[in-house]
This record gives structure tokens, sequence and C-alpha cells, in this order.
């Protein structure tokens, strides 16, 4: 039964104190005690003492029993004060959480290259200037012709390549569907740097009009249609009405050249006519690629645009002596094209033409972002500055009386150490559904886009140790601070609240109304933004509308039966029940893609537009169909139609804002139009009719728009719209069940209400204003608990003031305006510093705000007085409680 | 906490280390004997507080200057009996001579300023 040092069991030491206990008790009862009271006196003897408690385990003081006691300790007195515990995790966790899956989120969209080999020198040819015809184009698109003069005369790339997006209805033995392609030239796979996954790549003599049609998979289309069968090379699949073979699978992770769609497959150029039904690459006029050099090694972008420049001149003076030259031209228009730059962009990210519209949207969440991350890293401050400084006494006391520094401070960081861990291993769960939710909103099924859920461990690691460090600093930070200043120190300050702890918390608090209040503006903003984008002016009415789209020419049918089987789709949509009416367009609506020329017009001089319009061929009943009025002439008839396969336009009817904008002050009606912008040209196609503008191409920009009778041209390609008295979503089966009633072989895309299309079109507006809201709740929620934290604190520092107060006459309301006064002030300094930064911020996303500007004073004010009054709620119960105090609370509060 | 209510001296923060040590020169003793022969010394006037008693036991065996083991007492009770190690003998050399001089120190400095006592 022999001890040894340090291995004694709790149970081994109770019984000694019993035994110690009863040796006592026989000593008191020798000396004459009686048994009873001599029990009674031994035990007492032992006082509360615990050592009277061994028989439960007592941790030995050790470094990491010490640990462990903190810790148990630092539980308790979490779980002892739930409200400010809570609000800490909820801090971290959301904190942590968002950040992270948005960093994850942006990092993919924004910084990462795309997996290509040395990406940095992967430059992409913009043109800096002015198109043909006047007008600044798409500076980024550019003709293939370029690409094929360049690529004989240059010698700072080592190799250069053009893509181009598009759309094909692809036949596998899964079925025919709509998915995206990318076009690429024969050099685009070897300047990327790209090997094949399984067979090979598209190379230089893919890419003719005379080879045979070829198709290059992407890893994840082949994994999901052909089950990653490596046989799948050689075969053959039906690419539109062609048959194609399958020469080869790209390795995983390669998406293309544009982060915003992952192709299915990629497709050598000239199979161009395939999938656009165009096939003239040589058209000077037409500029349709996005063209991508990689540089030699060890020269600069920046010298080689320089090196580009005098062979750029001589293309465009050799040029304007074309025969495709449009004659007619300006003298300042010409001039303005001859000086044209050709500029080298980096092209390491990819086809940057997308970037515009959801890359900004990204760089608002990353800010928005970083902006709650700081506030609920502030409240998290906060509360912990309140918890240590409120214990400072406790502490000091404990202090004196000779428990050292380091343990106090130990506990302390035991305490912060323990919220820091909870909060962070929270956050980390909450990150991968926040990112779920996002991606949820991005809409990734539909676009293809290339992006997942994934969590970046930069973004996580960098998130969890900022909160960390935040949570360990403002949570130990003060006892470290007290250990300098000694016990007396501490003890002597008589009021806690007017400390240095007490000014810092001011001071957060004054910032997170700022950054609150930079959040609720925001959302505001971009909430009005988008109800503007929905709907609002001269709008279509979105509602009961339901489309969808057939490809008669792609799947076997000549032009002329094309028309003639749109012509009995759309009957059939008529007749079936429910249905108010329908009507068939060349383009799609809405989709910013489709059809597009200048317009030759006989005005008061005979000119072209300043710039290429959009314009759709439409049956009649359309505007009926989507409750735009005709506001002059008439709508397409019976009449305007052609039943054979050519191009015989004869009317036409334009938005009101062509009229404005090229026949101001003239009769429209009667006037004649032609496409193109050759003005030697007689322009035969009549103005019938004059529309009101709405969103028919584009829903964040409205341009004047030209319609002409869908029957008097080709129709290959037809999309329905069909208005209904109930439902939209309750169309949907029938409408299928008519276009199968009409050729049960036809392939129906896109069939979905439009509000769904809306939706989707608008999906990073709708991400932006619903994290707005999520992001101005969270950040109201978190400065108003920091400013209640901070008054309810005041309130406890100041009972005695107030008891004298009050003692001397004062009356309850101007105790209670002490309170107010206190949030009032730190409201107002975070107003007067919020709306400057609303400001300076309001200029960067003002691109991204439709029917609003960002000094919206409506906005601006509905959100300044959102937080004053949620502040003022935050400081009415604090502020009642003082001026309840009585003269006699007060000094018992002493 | 003062149990008796008596006006007995308490132990002086750091000085029942010593006590123990020298009680423990005259040979093994258990606890409950330590704190009756403490008593017993200074005829009566210092009280151990016998919950104080036990966490001393275990600091002075965790540095090696004792050691217990469980025996029978006098009156056939058992009880954990302790000892002084060789250590705890040269250690408890150490601490009288350090009391003797804290002794000596506050004698002499309260014989130079008795009024201020």
């Amino acid at each position: 039964m022999r001890g040894r040092r340090g291995k004694r069991s709790g149970v081994d030491r109770r019984e000694e104190v019993q035994a110690h206990i009863r040796l006592e008790a026989e000593h008191l009862m020798a000396e004459g005690v009686p048994r009873d009271e001599a029990r009674a006196r031994a035990r007492a003897s032992f006082g509360s003492h615990p050592s009277l408690e061994w028989g439960r385990e007592e941790p030995r003081p050790r470094w990491l029993e010490i640990i462990g006691r903190d810790l148990r300790v630092s539980a308790r007195r979490l779980v002892a004060s739930p409200g400010s515990t809570a609000v800490i995790l909820l801090s971290l966790m959301i904190g942590i959480g968002v950040s992270t899956s948005i960093f994850s989120l942006a990092d993919q969209v924004l910084i990462r290259p795309l997996p290509v080999h040395e990406p940095e020198r992967v430059v992409q040819l913009r043109w800096d200037g002015e198109f043909v015809g006047g007008g600044r184009g798409h500076g980024s698109l550019l003709p293939h012709s370029l690409l094929v003069d360049l690529e004989d005369q240059q010698h700072v790339f080592e190799s250069m390549a053009a893509r181009s997006p598009g759309w094909v209805s692809l036949v596998t033995p899964a079925g025919p569907e709509r998915v995206p392609v990318e076009l690429v030239t024969g050099g685009y796979f070897s300047m990327l740097g790209i090997r094949p996954h399984v067979g090979r790549t598209i190379a230089t003599a893919d890419d003719s009009i005379a080879s045979e049609p070829v198709v290059v998979l992407s890893h994840g289309y082949w994994r999901a249609r052909f089950g990653e069968d490596d046989t799948v090379v050689g075969r053959q699949v039906r690419v539109n009405e062609r048959l194609a073979t399958v020469i080869g699978v790209a390795p995983r992770g390669f998406h293309g050249t544009d982060w915003s769609v992952t192709p299915a497959a990629w497709v050598p150029m000239s199979m161009n006519v395939v999938v656009h039904e165009w096939g003239r690459l040589d058209d000077r006029r037409v500029r349709f690629q996005h063209i991508f050099a990689r540089l030699e090694p060890g020269v600069d972008r920046a010298d080689a645009e320089a090196a580009i420049q005098p062979w750029f001149a001589r293309y465009l003076r050799a040029d304007i002596g074309r025969e495709s030259w449009p004659s007619g031209l300006q003298e300042t228009e010409v001039g303005a094209y001859l000086a044209s730059r050709l500029a080298l962009e980096p092209g390491g990210r990819g086809e940057a033409a997308r970037m515009p519209e959801l890359g900004l949207p990204m760089i608002v969440l990353a800010v928005a972002t970083g902006l709650l991350f700081l506030l609920a890293c502030l409240n998290v401050a906060n509360l912990s500055v309140a918890r240590a400084v409120a214990r400072r006494r406790d502490s000091a006391v404990r202090n004196a009386l000779g428990a050292s520094r380091g343990r106090i401070a130990g506990e302390r960081l035991a305490e912060a150490g323990l919220l820091a861990a909870v909060g962070c291993a929270a956050g980390i769960v909450l990150a991968p559904v926040v990112g779920q939710w996002l991606l949820s909103y991005l809409d990734v099924g539909a676009t293809g886009m290339a992006v997942d859920a994934g969590l970046d461990a930069r973004a996580l690691v960098i998130a969890v140790t900022v909160a960390v460090v935040a949570t360990l600093v403002s949570g130990a930070g003060p006892a470290v601070f007290d250990a300098s200043v000694g016990p007396m120190g501490v003890l002597r300050v008589r009021s806690p609240g007017s400390g240095v702890g007490m000014r810092f918390r001011k001071l957060l608090v004054t910032v997170q109304v700022t950054l609150a209040l930079i959040l609720l503006a925001g959302a505001l903003l971009f909430g009005k933004s988008l109800s503007a984008l929905r709907g609002g002016g001269n709008e279509f009415t979105p509602d009961r509308l339901t489309t969808f789209t057939v490809a008669p020419t792609q799947q076997g049918y000549g032009a002329v039966e094309s028309k003639a089987v749109l012509q009995r789709i759309l009957d059939r949509a008529e007749a079936v029940p429910g249905v108010e009416g329908a009507s068939v367009v060349a383009y799609p609506m809405l989709e910013g893609s489709g059809w597009n020329n200048h317009v030759l017009v006989e005005g008061d001089g005979r000119f072209t537009t300043d710039e290429g319009l959009p314009m759709n061929g439409v049956s009649p009943g359309l505007f009926d169909v989507l409750g735009v009025p005709i506001l002059r002439g008439r709508d397409f008839g019976a009449g305007d139609r052609v039943d054979d396969d050519g191009w015989n336009i004869r009317s036409a009817i334009v938005s009101e804002s062509f009229v404005e904008r090229y026949l101001p002050d003239q009769e429209p009606l009667g006037r004649r139009i032609d496409f193109g912008g050759d003005p030697s040209q007689v322009p035969g196609i009549e103005i019938v009719g004059v529309v009101a503008d709405y969103h028919e191409h584009d829903l964040r920009r409205e341009t004047p728009q030209v319609y002409f009778p869908l029957w008097e041209r080709t129709a290959n390609t037809g999309t329905f719209y069909v208005r209904s008295s109930g439902s939209a979503v309750g169309m949907i089966p029938a409408l299928r069940q008519a276009v199968a009633s009409v050729d049960p072989g036809l392939t129906v895309t896109g069939l979905r209400t439009v509000e769904e299309q809306i939706d989707h079109l608008l999906a990073s507006e709708r991400m932006l204003a619903a994290l707005g809201r999520a992001f101005a709740g969270f950040a109201m929620l978190l400065a108003v608990i920091g400013l209640y934290g901070v008054l309810a604190y005041a309130v406890e520092s100041r009972t005695r003031e107030v008891g004298i107060r009050v003692a001397l006459g004062a009356r309850r309301s101007s105790v209670a305006r002490l309170i107010v006064n206190e949030a009032a002030t730190m409201v107002a300094a975070g107003v007067a510093l919020a709306l400057p930064a609303i400001w300076a911020a309001g200029r960067l996303v003002e691109s991204q705000l439709f029917g609003t500007e960002p000094t919206d004073p409506g906005a601006l004010l509905l959100a300044t007085a959102i937080l004053v009054l949620a502040a003022f709620a935050a400081s009415a119960l604090p502020a009642v409680r003082l001026a309840r105090t009585t003269p006699l609370e007060a000094l018992r509060a002493e | 906490m003062s149990t008796q209510g008596d006006d007995r001296l308490e132990i002086l923060q750091g000085t029942l280390d010593v006590l123990v040590l020298n009680v423990l020169l005259d040979g093994a003793a258990h606890g409950q004997g330590i704190a009756r022969a403490i008593l017993k010394g200074s005829n009566g006037d210092l009280l151990v507080e016998h919950g104080s008693l036990y966490p001393a036991l275990q600091r002075l065996e965790e540095r090696g200057w004792i050691e217990g083991e469980w025996g029978t007492s006098e009156n056939n009770r058992r009880a954990r009996f302790y000892r002084l190690t060789s250590a705890g003998r040269r250690q408890a050399g150490v601490e009288m001579d350090r009391w003797q001089r804290l002794v000596g120190a506050m004698a002499n400095v309260m014989g130079l300023r008795p009024s201020e006592g």
C-alpha cells in the first residue's frame, strides 16, 4: 500500500482525511468530549476545506490539468452568461462562414488563372478605338481576318488562337440536348498548352472547311454522358445536323477561356457554319472572335504591344482600300478608324467580356463580406472586453490575495480560446452551407459556370486566424493590461465605465454603426435596382407568359418546311385551352444575343445608324401577347408573309426610341430603312408601325429596336411566347404536348415561364439583393447588440451618479436623456463617417445600379432612419432602467 | 476559518511547512498526530487548521521531502504515516535556519522601533 509520489488517487486521499477525522474524534473523546460532539468537532476542524471533497477527482496543479480546469471553469462561466456567449459565437460563426465561402467563390471568378501552361504569358487582343461606321463596339470581339493576317506577320507571339462561344444541339446516346460549346482555331490547344485526357485535341488540320467535323469533349461532359469510357474516341455524335467524330477528351479542370461557361465540347472554328449557320469567316466586317496569343519567352506585354502597332497601322490602311469597305463614310469616321490601336491585355484568366457582369458583383460581395467580418470581429472584441473588464475587480482582488497574474491571464486566455475554438468550428461547418446557397443563386446548373462550392483553404486559414487573434487579444488583453497596472491601480478606478475599456468600446460601436449603415444603404440600393429591373416603366408584363424554343432545321427540316412547322406549332399552341394568345420570334428575347446590324435610314437625308441595333423577326400579334402597346400605325398581319426560303422583307416596326433618335420630328410611318451600312444602297423596307419601348434585347440596357415580319425571312429557329389566362407554370406540359403533336422528334429547349427566365437572367442581381438584405440584417443586429452592451454597461456605472442627481431633484426624463444622448453621440458619429463612405463606394457600383442613383436620397434617408430607430430601441431599455433608479438603490449599489 | 472561536494564533502563511518538517524530525507521524504535535509543541497557542494540513503534506510529498505510507495507529486505526526523506531532512535544516534568521531579523527591527509595534 505504499503510496508513490504524485500517483495517489482521490479515493486514497479521502480515506486519509476520514482516518484523520476518526483519530481526532477519538482523541477528543479521550479528553472527555461526548461521542457525537467529538465527531462533529473533528469534522468541523476541517471547515469547508476542499480536502473534504478529495474523494472526487481533484486536479493536481500541473500545466495540463491547469488548462483543463481553466477550460471547465471557462465553460461554466460562458454558460452562466448565455447572452454574450451566444452573440460572440454567432458573430464568429457568421463572420468565418460567410466570408470564407464568399472569398472562395470570388477567388474562382476573379483571381485564379486558367489552368494553362504559364498563364502569365497569355494575352488577349483588344481593339482600342473606333470600328467601321462609327460607334464604339465591343473591343474584344475581333474579325477572324485579323488573326489570320497577324499570325503571318508578327514575331512577338509564340503562337496565337481565337475562340468564339456557341450553343448547339448535341446528340449523344443519352439523347439530344442543348449544350454550350467553344469554337476554337486549330492552334488553340497547343497555344494554351492543354494536353488531352484521352485521344487528341483539335489541330490546325481539323480547322478547315475541307476537313471532317470533329469534337473534343470536356472531362465533365464525358463523365456525365459517356461514363468515362475511353473507347468514345472515334465514335460519332451529332452536332446540330452534322455528324462529327469524337477525337479526344480535354483534361479535368479545363473549362475553356471563359470562366462563366463550362463548354460541353470544343469544335473547330471552321464548324461555325454548323454552329451558327454562317461560314464566311473571311468577312472582315464581322467581329465574333476573342483572340488570344502567347508571348515569346522573355517578351514584355507592353513591348509586344508597341511592336505590333506599326503592323496594325498598315492593316488599317489596307482595310480602308478593300472592296468590302463601306462607301460613303465621312472623313472623321475614317480618321477615327485609322487612329485605332491594338491593345494587349493579360489573358491568363480568360475572356473578360462577362467580367463586368459578374465580376463587379463579386467585388461588391467581397467588400461587403470583409465589412461583415470586421463587424463580427468588432462585436467579439466589444463583448470580450466587456466580459474582461467586468471581472477586473475580481481579478485584482485575487491578484492581491496571491493568485499569480499569469494564472489570472491564463484563465482569461482559456475562456477566449474556448470561445474562439467553438465559434470557428461552427463557422467552418457553416461555410459550405453558405457556399451552396450562393451557388443556388448563381444558378450554376443552367449557365454552366465553372465554379463550385469548394472552400478555399487559404481563405479559411486567414479568416480563422484573424478571428482567433481578435478573440484572444480582446479577451485576454485587458487582463494583461491590468497585470501591468497592478491590483491597486485597478481597484483605485472607482467607476469602471470611465476606463480605457469604455472609450475603446464606444469607438468600436461607432465603427460598427458606420459599417452597418454602409451595408444597409447598399442593400436598399440593390433592392431598388432589382425591382427596377424586374418591372416598371414601359415594360411588358412577364406574368402568365411561357416561352420555349424549337429549331426545325437542326432536326432535318429544310428552310421552307421549317417555316411551316413553326406555323403549325403556333396554331397548336393557340388551340391549347387556357391560352389567350401566342406568337413566335426568330431570337429569344432578353438574352442579349441574336440579330444585330447597322440600319440604313432614309430620313431627312440617307444615313447609317451610329451603332448596330438589335433586331428580331416576329410573327403577327407578338406585341398583343406581350402587352406592349403599338403607338402608331399597325401590327404585322397575314399579308406580311412570303412562303419561300429567301428573305423578302418589305415592312418593319420600329421602337419609340428609334423614332426619337433617328427620325426626330418626322413622320416615321412610310419612311424606308434597310440593313447594313452602305449608304449607296436605296433602302426598301417601309416602317408600318411604332411600338412602345420595352426590354426586348437586354434587361440591363435599352436601345432602339427594329422588328421585321418573321414570315418574310427564313425561320430556322423559333422562340414562342404564350400568354395564358391562368398560371404560366401550368401550361408547360400542354405546350410540350402541342409541339409533340406536330412532330414527336422535335427537341423543345428553354421551356419555362418568362418570370423564370428573368429570374435566371437576374441571378447576380438577385444574389446581390438577397445577400445585401442578409448582410444588412446581420450588420444591424451586430451593431445594435454592441450599442446595447455599451449602454447597459454605462447604466451600471452611472447608477451612483444618477442616484445623487435624483436625490437632488433631477427629473426622470433628464436622466433617461443621459443615456439617449450617449447613444445619439455614437450613432451620429457613425452616420457622419458612413455617408461620405457610401458616396465614394457608390461611384464604384454605379454601373450595377439600374433605375437608381448611388446617392439616392430616399434610400440613404431610409437607411439612416432604420438605423437610428434601431439604435433608439437599443437605448430605450437601459435608459428606462436608469431613469427608474431611486437614491436608495444607488446607495445600495455601492 | 477559525473553528474553535478561541484566542489561539493562526499559523502564518508559509510557516506550516517548516512546522511539519520539524515535527517529522522526531519520527514518522500521521496527519492528526502532526496537528496535535504542533498544538502541543506550541503549548496550545498554534492552531493548525486541519483542512490546510493536507495540502501542505501533499505539497511536501510532491517535492520529495516526505513520504507517506499507510500503517496502523497506536489505537489500532488505519492511518497514513509520513516520514522525512533524506532530502526532507536536509530541507528541514534549511527551513529552520531561514526561520531563525527571519525571527531574529523581526526581533531586531521591533527592538529598534518598539513604539511603532
